[in-house]
């Protein structure tokens, strides 16, 4: 027909929807269709062109592709024809319907499963989701930097500058340094306005950033222009939320703030609120190093001697960072050599891909914001995969279970002429029928749940069904299409053949074979799902205890009832006669045992390290030891632990610097000792050593020995310290042993004294151990959440537990009832049913647990402590799920069982 | 009284059942084309064919094989023609159209 048009030939439908329309088109039909069609598209040809008259030839075939045009009665279309779906759904319908318990278990359990799983995936796909809004992320790097084994986040001032010069792959350096490094971490911002009504707030995201860090980033502006805001050395940028407190609604740009009182900033632009998934966080960019922003006051010093700044360059689209990495020791001995040589540190630069920087950070100190982590990502979708397994599981069992209850049916269609084909597509249908509505049941569970999970994970991962990124992820559909296809297909496959397998003659005749590897293939598949649970249940316990024991182990001190106060940032000539007032004034306070100015406070990394050796070995005998400054006082406050030797004495103190003193007393820890290589602590005391400190060796006196002690979280190993009599610095802390009497009054106390003694310095507190405990934060939270969907997993396995032994037991109820009659005690049955179910959870044991003792050991090597595994997770899997078989089980059977046996057996 | 008798007829039946009186020979294609001339709105061709299928079941219309022609790849043509109750409706609908017309008070 359209072949025979030879001269037209390139002037045709598109052959294969022509194609489409004679095959599905009832031949009656063809002449007027086809033959319009043809026409229709003849004629389009002429008067839109060729391109149009296609598209339009193939939306019509696709119009016409309707039952009515349909071939009829073609016995080929039996498993499509259209008239049978309506009498599948009706039968789907009505067998749901008809055992309604039963379908609710199955629908419910499946949706509990999709809800678990839509909820990791929503928090996964978050995580995955930090940075990926930047236009060029993937050519955006930060510069890490490396001395000796501290790795740090932020790195010089010089550092950027100098690789645009040097390097033609680089193609812009920005900056960014937060402002705690000029004035604190809390800075107050007020605006006056025209009446004189003055508006103060303290902000503490800020950072002062290169111009350019506009454009390298894509942080929407509301107002102004990213490309030249903050040219000017005295303008500021601000958030979205900072300018609705400052302003309301009006648009502020041009107006004035005031920097703590002091500097005055024109605004310059408004930027859309940074959104959670950056990881860099921040509500006002103060324009720092505009040009000649610093003009005479810079040190050209600091631009290698000041590693605060986070530093990101833009290579050019074809450059290499790998390569680029290859050229930068070079670029180290160029800039920093002269550093290098005299202190002997060793320096490496870095380059981290901005996509990295969330989940693939190793830790990185001088990080100002929380990272995640990629182990917990891949462990959470792992949980997920299961929880889905053992939704699915379930399906598979409980239609295959309840399918022999659908056998008459089955052999009545038989009969009537239905092919297997048929039968399997109804039963897929079915199944892809509640698994749709699994899935609506699943998506209103996650938006009830989702404010919850939002205060479990500590994130704000949307609140709404419509703010979910989930929905916008063409991801997410792809996987949930395919959640539903696969999963109506791999749940609802077995059943269907289960079930169009049934011999229509034998059925009929009221026989019911069980097919010998059906009930293994179920006994199967339960067993799975108690391996999975066993595995859920042991992981959950030993994270659980793991984070317990982390914070109940002894930590080398006594963390309770620790006060801890922010020295004061302005330190003048009369510092330190102010802190001996201070001190004095605060002891009279009967609730305050005692009051100890240091560096560093247990917590936190400390920040300085350097080389150490004994007086009588050479450089390169140097071990590293962190730099710990304390108050004669820090031993008692703390209850620190003196192994050997004496405690810091008054005339210890340092009046500035070591100027003077020779040798400078010290004290070194347990952990130091051995790397200094002495066998006994009582040997190191009065031993000489050299340490560095600045550009210059200085020679020191060991006077002590302190018991190690748990400076960081129990994740990392003790720290090598090397103890200093502490010396008049600033900014540091002030650490306060206090009686928990009335806590309240006496902090109301202590403040008072500080603002009478230090004036003008804000007063910052916190308590040790909370302050210990965040370290504990993602662990805690990782913890819980694992809980959680272990016990979501549990709950949908109960649930089909319960499902299946509830067929069980309705399959056998003339069995029991026979039983009874002969004498069988109700013990005894529940013994009978049960038996098959202790015998699996056994075996799930054995098989799971080998498992998770090694994922266990992985995970654990996380941890420098690490908690015993015990054998208690050997026996709590095994017996909460012996126990919730056995009450199902039970309950079922006498349940049955003690109702009148005549009763079962009267009824045919 | 005849309001009540007549029969319900949606918009695009009834242009196209005018459509199929004017047009000479009325089957899918040349309805469609009359459609797109006369109204100048466009118009798909299975819709037409759902239209007509409608009229014809309504008895408003009926139809025949007509012959084949080369453009249309050797198919033939279902030829429509109005029946005598389609002309009927068509001109009581318009009765009572002119009937509800002239008591409009703003036109008299």
């Amino acid at each position: 027909m359209a072949a025979e048009r030879d001269n037209k030939s390139s002037v045709a439908p598109p052959k294969w929807a022509n194609r489409f329309l004679e095959w599905y088109c009832a031949a009656e039909l063809l002449d007027e269709v086809q033959g319009d069609l043809y026409e229709a598209f003849y004629f389009r040809v002429n008067k839109y062109g060729l391109q149009k008259a296609k598209w339009l030839f193939v939306k019509e075939v696709l119009l016409f592709c309707r039952p009515s045009s349909f071939k009829k009665n073609a016995p080929s279309h039996y498993v499509t024809n259209p008239d049978m779906f309506q009498n599948y759904l009706k039968i789907a319908f009505r067998n749901l319907v008809k055992s309604k318990a039963f379908s609710a278990i199955n629908a419910f359990g499946l949706a509990l499963g999709l809800a678990a799983c839509f909820l990791i995936m929503q928090y996964v796909l978050f995580e995955l989701s930090y940075d990926q809004f930047h236009q060029d992320g993937d050519r955006i790097y930060r510069v890490i930097h490396d001395v000796n084994e501290t790795k740090s986040a932020a790195t010089h001032p010089g550092v950027g500058p100098a690789l645009e010069a040097d390097f033609p792959e680089v193609e812009a350096y920005a900056r960014a340094v937060h402002q705690s490094i000029f004035m604190g971490d809390i800075a107050a911002w007020s605006y006056v306005d025209e009446v004189g009504n003055t508006k103060v707030f303290n902000e503490e995201h800020v950072y002062s950033v290169d111009p350019s860090f506009l454009t390298m980033f894509s942080f929407p502006f509301i107002y102004g222009d990213p490309a030249q805001a903050l040219d000017d050395v005295s303008s500021v940028v601000i958030s979205e939320t900072v300018a609705e407190k400052f302003f309301g609604a009006e648009n502020p740009l041009g107006k004035t703030l005031l920097l703590d009182g002091g500097r005055s900033l024109t605004i310059t632009g408004v930027f859309k609120d940074v959104s959670e998934n950056s990881h860099i966080k921040f509500d006002i960019l103060v324009s720092y190093f505009a040009r000649s922003g610093w003009g005479d006051s810079w040190n050209p010093n600091w631009d290698w001697r000041w590693p605060e700044f986070f530093t990101y360059v833009r290579l050019t689209p074809s450059a290499d960072p790998q390569q680029l990495e290859t050229k930068l020791p070079e670029f180290v001995s160029k800039y920093l050599g002269d550093v290098t040589e005299e202190l002997g540190w060793e320096y490496r630069f870095r380059l981290q891909p901005i996509l990295d920087i969330h989940l693939k950070s190793p830790n990185l100190t001088k990080e100002r914001e929380v990272h995640g982590n990629e182990q917990t990502i891949y462990f959470l979708t792992l949980i997920a995969v299961l929880i889905l397994v053992i939704a699915w599981i379930n399906y598979i069992n409980l239609s295959s279970s309840k399918s022999i209850e659908r056998a008459r049916e089955v052999g009545l269609r038989k009969v009537v002429g239905a092919s297997k084909s048929q039968l399997v597509v109804q039963f897929l249908l079915e199944s892809v029928l509640l698994n749709f509505l699994a899935i609506v049941l699943a998506l209103i569970i996650v938006v009830v749940a989702l404010p919850y999970f939002n205060q479990l994970t500590g994130k704000n991962i949307g609140t709404s069904l419509w703010e979910l990124n989930l929905l916008h992820d063409t991801r997410f559909w792809l996987v949930l299409v395919s959640i539903v296809l696969l999963g109506s297909c791999l749940a609802g496959l077995y059943p269907a053949l289960v079930l169009s397998s049934f011999r229509a003659v034998t059925v009929l005749k009221g026989k019911f074979f069980r097919s010998g590897t059906g009930i293994v293939m179920r006994k199967t598949l339960v067993g799975a799902q108690f391996v999975i649970s066993v595995a859920l249940i042991a992981g959950t316990l030993m994270v659980f205890k793991q984070v317990s024991f982390m914070r109940n182990q002894d930590l080398g001190y006594e963390q309770e009832q620790l006060l801890v106060v922010k020295s004061p940032r302005v330190a003048d000539s009369t510092y330190r006669h102010r802190l001996e007032t201070f001190k004095t004034e605060l002891k009279r306070d009967p609730n305050i045992q005692n009051m100890a100015p240091s560096s560093e406070i247990p917590g936190k990394l400390i920040s300085q390290m350097n080389g150490i050796r004994n007086r009588d070995e050479s450089v390169e005998a140097n071990v590293s030891a962190f730099h710990f400054y304390i108050d004669q006082e820090f031993i008692d406050t703390y209850s620190f632990e003196l192994v050997a030797g004496r405690n810091f004495r008054e005339e210890d103190r340092l009046q500035s610097r070591f100027e003077g003193v020779n040798p400078v007393p010290v004290m070194i820890n347990e952990k130091l000792l051995a790397s200094l290589g002495y066998q006994s602590a009582e040997e190191a005391i009065a031993q000489l050593i050299y340490f560095g400190l600045g550009p210059k060796d200085w020679e020191g006196e060991i006077v002590g020995v302190i018991k190690n002690h748990h400076q960081r979280s129990l994740k990392d190993d003790y720290d090598p310290i090397l103890f200093f009599p502490v010396l008049g610095f600033s900014g540091q802390y002030f650490t306060i042993k206090l009686n928990m009497q009335n806590p309240t009054k006496t902090v109301a106390f202590v403040e008072d004294q500080y603002e009478s003694a230090f004036p003008g310095n804000a007063f910052e507190y916190f308590f040790l151990d909370d302050y210990f405990d965040r370290q504990y934060a993602a662990d805690q939270q990782f913890g819980r959440v694992f809980g959680l969907f272990s016990g979501l997993a549990l709950i949908v396995a109960c649930l089909g537990l319960f499902g299946l032994a509830t067929f069980m037991i309705s399959q056998r109820v003339k069995e029991i009832a026979i039983r009874k009659v002969l004498g069988a005690t109700l013990s005894s049955m529940v013994y009978l049913f049960s038996k098959d179910f202790i015998r699996l959870i056994l075996l799930a044991n054995i098989i799971a647990l080998p498992l998770v003792y090694l994922g266990v050991q992985h995970w654990l090597n996380n941890f420098a402590f690490q908690v015993n595994i015990g054998w208690l997770i050997f026996l709590i899997p095994a017996t909460i799920l012996l126990i919730i078989s056995l009450s199902t089980v039970g309950f079922q059977t006498i349940k049955t069982g003690s109702t009148n046996p005549v009763q079962s057996l009267r009824q045919e | 009284m005849i309001y009540d008798m007549l029969p319900n007829l949606g918009q695009l039946e009834e242009s196209v059942l005018l459509l199929v009186m004017i047009v000479d020979e009325a089957y899918g294609v040349s309805v469609a084309q009359a459609y797109e001339e006369k109204t100048g709105n466009t118009i798909s061709i299975p819709a037409i064919h759902t239209v007509l299928k409608r009229l014809e079941k309504k008895g408003m219309l009926r139809s025949q094989m007509g012959e084949a022609t080369a453009e249309r790849g050797g198919r033939r043509k279902r030829l429509f023609e109005a029946t005598p109750y389609g002309y009927q409706v068509i001109s009581q609908l318009r009765e009572n159209r002119l009937k509800l017309w002239s008591l409009i008070p703003k036109f008299n």
